[in-house]
């Protein structure tokens, strides 16, 4: 990672920058809907938090090079949510509450290409972990090599996400979520027939066998798509981000963790001017978050005028966001907030991959939208009259834009892009 | 300890904004997905008499059922049919086999085959599925008749039935060897002169997770995990000359089911503001001798194969389309004049 603060030059105010921005933390601990301090970090049964995320998880990637050992001694334990400081309990379904053999279970059909119809392709192969499981790629490429008109999104904290994909107004169950790569075919992306035939294809692997009677004990046909795709979503869950070097410092006060350019950057991203954090605040840096108990669940959506084709502020065709499903005109270009974890291994950016780098990112919210000069998308995005009222535009110095790309930068977590416990199991 | 929360950094402005949630509008919402059977067949219970019928219909089509109460086999009782039949007399009704064929004009459908479309494009068939519900006969009066459909896997639940024409051969790429050509089921003994069904399923299962759901509703083509609902019809053809040649290498695509949807599948499910159930009556139907013909060529015999036409049920390209198979696209209602489907003497065109 680059470290632009090695060569700035000292800023009388940064001293202060930290603990003024802990002050705020504290002050927006109060508009919150957050439960109770008490349930806040772990679940109620939890022990203490932690600052190291699941990296301790007792499945530490030491099974097998068939990806398909593992402990049995711990397949029954219940599974030790070890949350970051800060994260709430997620919310997890009553009819798959999390066990350490689900999680291990689908680790490995998470990673497996046997659940491609042509043996090519796994959830990993789009989701790869070393890029906080995006793919590098501004629009996703299936296992027949159709192209999907949206890029792979990153995974972690998925637990947390209050709906899925980019822009889908009730697409909520990370279990079925999983039914789409599986099954879809516009475009085909893991090119599955038919339940009965992915059924009939795990029931054949007889480690699969053992494996799911293992983690759905209490069940006579453990081999399903409704328990492959609970281990899965387990698994999915398990993806949990909270370690970065800017946690470090903002949770244990380690002023040595991140440059103080990426302290200015916060307070900067902060700042009604910069307007970063209404749709990007959080433990998950996302408004579209639900956790358990949460009393007031919300679903949003934004318009940040990356196009406006028409004057009427249209997004080029199939990539109309919420409204693709609702048909309502007013949901044009309404994609959800993405998280900001890891956002620097997770170029390129949006929802079809057209920003390439963070720092044009910055430029498109600094224009207060995207302006295309010619061409079939071209258009003044800064004008759509759909777009959010929090895109407003900002003047952005040099130094400003520096101090922001470094604190972007401090949410990259090592711990969870190289934790063997979310590696792939085959290799 | 006091809990220092990362996540207080989010301030939530738009507090007065929220996703309705709208319940659910079939009239027993009792089967939600967590209560559907996991992994188990359906359970043949003839309590579910009935489910096929309900309202008129109010688009011109008296006595057409459109009451989208499916059930599993849960005890759900259907609404009161139209024909004034209870369920009891379906129970104990006279069987009915109700066969279906698929037709390219006047030819026999067959994945594989080359068609020609009226301006003289060469094509084949990609795919061709379709769910059936709200199945009834129409008795001389006009009256129609709920058939309560038999349980039989993989094919049929009580409610609804997949007709599936293609067998995964040639260019049916996406498709599965089987193929089902029938409706069976059971109608109170009467004089019947017509049939009539929508292309469905019916709106209390359409919404539950496919895995949970015994087949023909299992996951697959035909559930559409991007909507979260079913595929009620499903028809493709490829254009088969090479480009530049007269013949184009375009396509058809034509994918029906309920949009503009909202809600919430865990919590009171979702609703969709346009339904696109079709309601097909065939009058003149001889339910010994004849079939239902689904011809291709009514639905895309005059599409022109130098381009890609896509329909997945909204957009410009499904006007002409939904036209014919019946279906308001402005609003998803059913409408008259449906194009795709006639009646034919069964015996003619038995593969």
């Amino acid at each position: 990672m680059s470290a632009p603060h090695a060569t700035r030059a000292p800023s009388p105010a940064r001293a202060s920058l930290s603990r003024r921005a802990r002050e705020l933390t504290k002050i927006m601990s109060l508009l919150l809907p957050c439960a109770p301090a008490s349930s806040c970090a772990g679940s109620p049964n939890d022990s203490p938090p932690a600052m190291v995320p699941p990296a301790g998880d007792p499945n530490d990637g030491s099974s097998g090079s068939d990806g398909m050992a593992t402990a049995p001694a711990l397949e029954s334990a219940p599974y030790e949510w070890n949350l970051p400081p800060g994260f709430p309990p997620p919310a997890v379904p009553e009819d798959n509450p999390m066990t350490v053999a689900k999680v291990e279970l689908g680790r490995s059909l998470f990673y497996d290409t046997r659940l491609s119809d042509n043996g090519t392709y796994s959830c990993g192969t789009c989701h790869e972990q070393a890029l906080a499981f995006t793919d590098a790629k501004a629009r996703a490429v299936g296992s027949t090599g159709q192209m999907h008109p949206r890029g792979s999104m990153s995974l972690a904290n998925v637990a947390y996400a209050a709906t899925l994909t980019w822009g889908h107004p009730y697409l909520a169950s990370l279990e079925r979520q999983a039914q789409l790569p599986m099954f879809g075919d516009t475009p085909i992306e893991l090119g599955l027939r038919s339940q009965s035939e992915l059924e009939a294809r795990l029931a054949s692997i007889p480690e699969y066998t053992e494996r799911f009677a293992t983690a759905f004990p209490e069940e006579a046909a453990p081999i399903s798509l409704g328990n492959a795709e609970r281990a899965i979503a387990s698994f999915e869950r398990s993806l949990i981000s909270g370690s970065a070097p800017f946690d470090r410092w903002l949770m244990t006060g380690d002023e040595s963790a991140i440059s103080d350019s990426a302290k200015r950057g916060f307070a900067l991203f902060n700042t009604e001017m910069f307007e970063c954090y209404h749709c990007h605040g959080g433990f998950a840096f996302t408004d579209h978050v639900v956790f358990a108990d949460e009393a007031f669940p919300q679903v949003l959506f934004h318009n940040t005028g990356l196009y406006n084709i028409d004057g009427r502020g249209g997004f080029p065709d199939p990539n109309t966001g919420v409204e693709s499903v609702s048909e309502n005109p007013a949901d044009m270009g309404r994609f959800k907030a993405p998280t900001l974890r890891n956002i620097a291994v997770t170029a390129p950016y949006m929802h079809d991959g057209s920003i390439a780098t963070l720092s044009e990112v910055l430029d498109h919210y600094a224009a207060g939208g995207r302006t295309i000069a010619d061409g079939p998308d071209a258009g003044v995005g800064s004008q759509s009259p759909f777009k959010s009222n929090f895109v407003r535009g900002f003047g952005m110095t040099e130094e400003e834009r520096v101090d922001l790309l470094a604190f972007l930068e401090s949410l990259t977590d090592r711990e969870f892009l190289e934790n063997p416990a979310h590696a792939d199991p085959f290799r | 300890m006091r809990c220092r929360r990362l996540c207080s950094l989010s301030v939530r402005i738009s507090l007065h904004f929220s996703v309705a949630v709208l319940a659910c509008s079939a009239p027993d919402a009792s089967l939600q997905d967590g209560d559907a059977p996991v992994g188990s067949g359906p359970s043949p219970d003839p309590s579910a008499a009935g489910s096929g019928g309900s309202e008129p219909s109010g688009h011109g089509t008296p006595g057409a059922g459109m009451s989208d109460t499916g059930t599993l086999g849960d005890g759900t009782p259907g609404e009161q049919t139209s024909g004034g039949g209870a369920p009891g007399a379906v129970q104990s009704g006279e069987a009915v086999r109700l066969r279906f064929v698929a037709r390219v004009a006047d030819e026999p459908f067959a994945c594989g085959t080359a068609y020609r479309t009226s301006s003289g494009q060469d094509f084949t068939p990609v795919d061709l599925r379709l769910f059936v519900q709200d199945v009834a006969l129409i008795d001389a009066a006009g009256v129609e008749q709920p058939v309560l459909l038999d349980v039989r896997p993989p094919w049929q639940i009580e409610s609804v039935a997949l007709i599936d024409f293609e067998d995964a051969s040639a260019g049916c790429l996406a498709g599965t060897r089987e193929r089902n050509l029938e409706v069976s089921g059971r109608v109170p003994p009467g004089d019947y002169r017509g049939i009539a069904f929508s292309n469905g399923v019916p709106e209390q299962l359409n919404h539950a997770d496919p895995s949970r759901l015994p087949p023909p509703l299992q996951a697959g083509s035909m559930s559409w995990g991007w909507l979260q609902g079913y595929r009620f019809l499903m028809a493709e053809i490829a254009g088969t000359g090479a480009v530049g040649d007269a013949a184009a290498p375009g396509s058809a695509l034509l994918h029906v089911g309920s949009t503009a949807c909202s809600g919430n599948p865990s919590a009171g499910g979702i609703a969709c503001n346009k339904q696109n159930r079709n309601r097909v009556r065939l009058l003149d139907f001889d339910v010994a001798n004849d079939a239902v013909v689904v011809d291709l060529a009514a639905l895309f015999g005059d599409i022109d194969l130098a381009s890609v036409t896509t329909c997945h049920s909204s957009g410009d390209d499904c006007g002409p389309l939904f036209e014919r198979i019946g279906i308001e696209l402005d609003s998803g209602a059913a409408s008259d004049g449906q194009q795709v489907y006639r009646v034919e003497p069964a015996g003619a065109v038995q593969p």
